[in-house]
């Protein structure tokens, strides 16, 4: 992930660019693109997709694999990021780049939403 | 795995399916012909925390040809892409099946409804948590499911009816190399000693979910005092 505001507040427009580095263009088969929030803590998980754009082979190789792209939304007004000790909710950008002999290559860039809350 | 702000022991890496299984080498081929040994009808028996559903997790996708999963809660999902059975595993292609995956819950030990209408002969039956069924049920089960000719796996807290698979136990070596995997990306929590590990391991009596569990507000609290 190149760039990527880290804390945004609701209604805000989250801007981000990405690129692919050390990947061979032979090998790659599409790429996801969620904007997205997920709980953590002791107890189950829960996620919750903001933004999801998938791009095929045939978009990802009309240029070149390390020219940044740009992708923009608007954010929700919830949920919040959160800092408990029990729970934790987490935005973040997620890129799942999956390979066409069946790999999955995964990176999260997290950001804010809000001001940062944690337990007292 | 996590990164430097996540907590490593969060549900979220140490939930079954998480966390990659650790065992001797060849275990999974050991396992297959014990199974296909007593005709694909056998147990995988261990205590709490012992790693019965993590094995689960870890074993069935590689034998499952389509799977139809309810979890705990009631959520039902299927995936019809498993992959084709690694032949590391077995040289038998009749080991691949389609599968009906049944995590169990206390209150279904008299109600649960099995969805017979999925399991034709040869298919697989997972039942993770059977000693939560009464015995009655688990009669019925073993039973209708030898009848029909389908395949049985089940986790269990004590020997059952089937033949015991493996004994599962969580030895203290064990429990370091998960921990050490866990918190190969954390500085704060890599500083967990192994001896403190190992009172906790018999405080609990092997379980290690619930080790995991207290180490993750061992984390948290380690960070409240670095706030501070």
């Amino acid at each position: 992930m190149l760039s990527l505001q880290d804390g945004l507040v609701p209604g805000e427009e989250l801007e981000f660019e990405y690129a692919l580095h050390r990947v061979s263009p032979e090998l790659v088969d599409s790429l996801e693109v969620s904007v997205m929030w997920y709980t953590e803590g002791k107890g189950g998980e829960d996620i919750g997709v903001h933004l999801f754009k998938r791009i095929g082979r045939e978009e990802l190789m009309a240029g070149a694999l390390d020219q940044p792209r740009r992708l923009s939304c608007e954010l929700p007004a919830s949920p919040l990021s959160f800092e408990g000790r029990l729970l934790k909710i987490r935005w973040c950008v997620r890129l799942r780049l999956f390979l066409r002999d069946g790999r999955e290559l995964s990176a999260d860039r997290l950001f804010y939403l809000g001001h940062m809350t944690t337990d007292l | 795995m996590s990164d430097s702000t996540s907590n490593p022991f969060s549900t979220r890496f140490v939930a079954p399916g998480k966390l990659e299984w650790i065992g001797p080498e060849g275990f999974f081929v050991d396992l297959c012909a014990r199974w296909e040994a007593c005709k694909f009808r056998g147990a995988i028996v261990g205590p709490h925390g012992s790693g019965k559903s993590t094995l689960l997790e870890n074993f069935v996708p590689m034998i499952a040809s389509s799977m139809w999963r309810r979890d705990a809660a009631g959520n039902e999902s299927s995936d019809q892409t498993a992959s084709p059975v690694p032949s590391s595993l077995s040289s038998s292609s009749s080991l691949s099946s389609s599968c009906v995956w049944l995590q169990l819950r206390k209150a279904e030990s008299r109600s649960l409804i099995i969805p017979w209408r999925r399991l034709t002969g040869g298919s697989l039956l997972v039942l993770d948590g059977y000693e939560q069924l009464s015995r009655f049920k688990r009669a019925f089960v073993i039973c209708k499911s030898w009848q029909r000719g389908v395949r049985l796996l089940m986790t269990s807290h004590r020997a059952t009816a089937l033949k015991t698979l493996c004994k599962l136990s969580v030895s203290e070596s064990l429990a370091v190399e998960v921990v050490r995997r866990l918190t190969m990306n954390n500085e704060v929590e890599s500083a967990i000693d192994v001896e403190n590990l190992q009172q906790r391991l018999q405080h609990h009596r092997g379980n290690l979910r619930d080790v995991l569990m207290d180490l993750y507000d061992e984390v948290e609290n380690r960070r409240v005092v670095q706030r501070k």
